[in-house]
């Protein structure tokens, strides 16, 4: 399912116009991301958790040119489905 | 420390920045993430801009053990959910990091690399003797002229010591006095004059093997460097360079003379020339030190036997062998690329328990590389396996120099 028949689906089931919905998951994703830039995490009831994760730098060897490099240190976001959701699939 | 945000929260922050009501805003974020759950029931995958994609991956159905009870059991296959945040949100999520990047290390970045990389600039003079001079057979006074190898750290001498386990190239070096007995009588009064005492364990590498050819330059530079090291002690060095020179052409002119005389002259010529080089190191202060440095090297060195009865063998053997070891090597298995031929059956070995290759290598050849000819020998198969009773065939070798 792909963004426009995602947003289609949500103005149906929510009865706002697809404009709105549109907008107001452009409010929702800003929301997010402000969240996660505080290094918050979301939990969401019977879907999930949104975790932002500290990975710390290490040293990459390219195998087949056995170059090394140095991998910066990192925030990651990563999301663990709840047990809810992992049943229902 | 860490902040928790629930459904009510993202609500509370729509109404912020939307003009909606709270149940509005309520209901909207509930339905997201419904719908999020709905579609992935029924899809593989939905993608939410600004958010990222969600993907139902299959794990197929696999066998495992009950960790209490240890009952196997099988885990069914099911779906798992995957997500992976869209570059926008995880640039924006990575902004406290983002100005660094990905940095290709060269060789040299670690400071432990630095501190090898340093002693390598200071010896190199050790090195190259090391190294050029292995091959040749003749140069024990050009090694012994140079006092800076002794002065440089005492890195360079271990390796070369290592070297000389190869038990059979010691009796060579009872033959190189033997083609060197004029010049070496010469070369004893520049070592003395040389201030550097202890050329011993160079001495005894060098002497094992160096081409001649090859040496003259490099034993030059060896000199001309270890001059510029010393330059406090002696006004004239100059001198010591001449001499040194000098010596290294006598050498190379008794070298030569010595490869021309046929073998026969060598034969006759082993048992005089070992006494005579002792006498003259005897007659030496400084050699007398080689001597008992030599001397100790062997009690150190497991080698010692096994240089002893190399010893005792080359004199008969050794010119004997030059010419048909070649054909005698034809009869045994070959290691390929071994500094040395498998020639004949030194001893059989009767393995014990507690019994290893290796360690029968390390006591017959000082070496626990040898193990190699052990095994090339007795055409093992699997080395690691052998048994109780087993007879193990010693190789006598030859080096191929």
């Amino acid at each position: 399912m792909n963004n426009k028949e995602f947003l289609n689906e949500l103005s149906k089931r929510t009865g706002f116009s697809a404009k709105e919905t549109a907008e107001l998951m452009a409010a929702l994703t800003n929301e997010l991301a402000e969240q996660f830039e505080e290094e918050a995490t979301v939990s969401v009831m019977g879907f999930g958790n949104f975790e932002v994760k500290k990975k710390l730098e290490r040293v990459l060897i390219n195998p087949s040119t056995k170059q090394r490099m140095l991998v910066p240190p990192k925030m990651v976001l990563t999301f663990k489905p709840s047990a809810t959701l992992k049943e229902k699939l | 420390m860490e902040k928790k945000v629930y459904l009510p929260d993202l609500a509370e922050g729509l109404i912020r920045r939307k003009e909606i009501g709270k149940k509005e805003a309520d209901l909207f974020v509930r339905t997201v993430f419904e719908l999020i759950v709905d579609a992935l029931t029924t899809e593989q995958q939905v993608k939410v801009k600004g958010v990222g994609t969600f993907k139902v991956v299959t794990v197929d159905s696999r066998e495992s053990v009950n960790v209490n009870t240890g009952e196997r059991i099988v885990i069914s296959s099911h779906g798992k959910v995957t997500f992976s945040p869209e570059k926008t949100l995880s640039d924006r999520v990575n902004k406290p990091f983002a100005d660094f990047e990905t940095v290709v290390l060269n060789d040299g970045t670690r400071t432990e690399d630095m501190e090898r990389i340093d002693p390598v600039i200071e010896v190199p003079v050790e090195e190259t003797p090391a190294v050029e001079e292995t091959p040749a057979v003749e140069e024990t006074p050009v090694v012994g002229e140079t006092p800076a190898v002794e002065e440089t750290p005492v890195v360079g001498e271990t390796p070369a010591v290592e070297e000389t386990p190869a038990v059979e190239e010691t009796p060579v070096v009872e033959e190189t006095p033997v083609v060197e007995e004029t010049p070496v009588v010469e070369e004893t009064p520049v070592v003395e004059e040389t201030p550097v005492v202890e050329e011993t364990p160079v001495v005894e590498e060098a002497p094992v093997e160096e081409t001649p050819i090859a040496e003259v330059p490099v034993s030059e530079k060896i000199v001309s460097s270890s001059v510029s090291k010393e330059p406090k002690s002696g006004r004239g060095w100059l001198f010591y360079f001449f001499l040194f020179v000098l010596a290294v052409l006598l050498l190379l002119g008794g070298f030569i003379l010595g490869r021309k005389t046929p073998v026969l002259n060598q034969k006759e010529e082993v048992a005089p020339a070992t006494t005579t080089t002792k006498a003259d190191v005897s007659a030496h202060e400084e050699t007398d030190t080689l001597k008992n440095d030599t001397l100790m090297a062997e009690a150190k060195s497991p080698v010692a036997n096994a240089t002893q009865a190399a010893e005792t063998q080359v004199p008969e053997s050794q010119p004997v062998s030059a010419q048909s070891v070649e054909e005698r090597a034809a009869q045994y298995p070959q290691v390929k690329n071994g500094e040395f031929w498998i020639v004949g059956i030194k001893a059989t070995h009767i393995i014990e328990k507690g019994d290893d290759l290796s360690k029968l290598a390390l006591e017959h050849y000082g070496n626990k590389r040898m193990i190699s000819y052990i095994i090339k020998m007795n055409r093992l198969r699997d080395p690691s396996h052998i048994c109780v009773g087993q007879k193990i065939e010693l190789p006598e070798l030859v080096s191929r120099q």
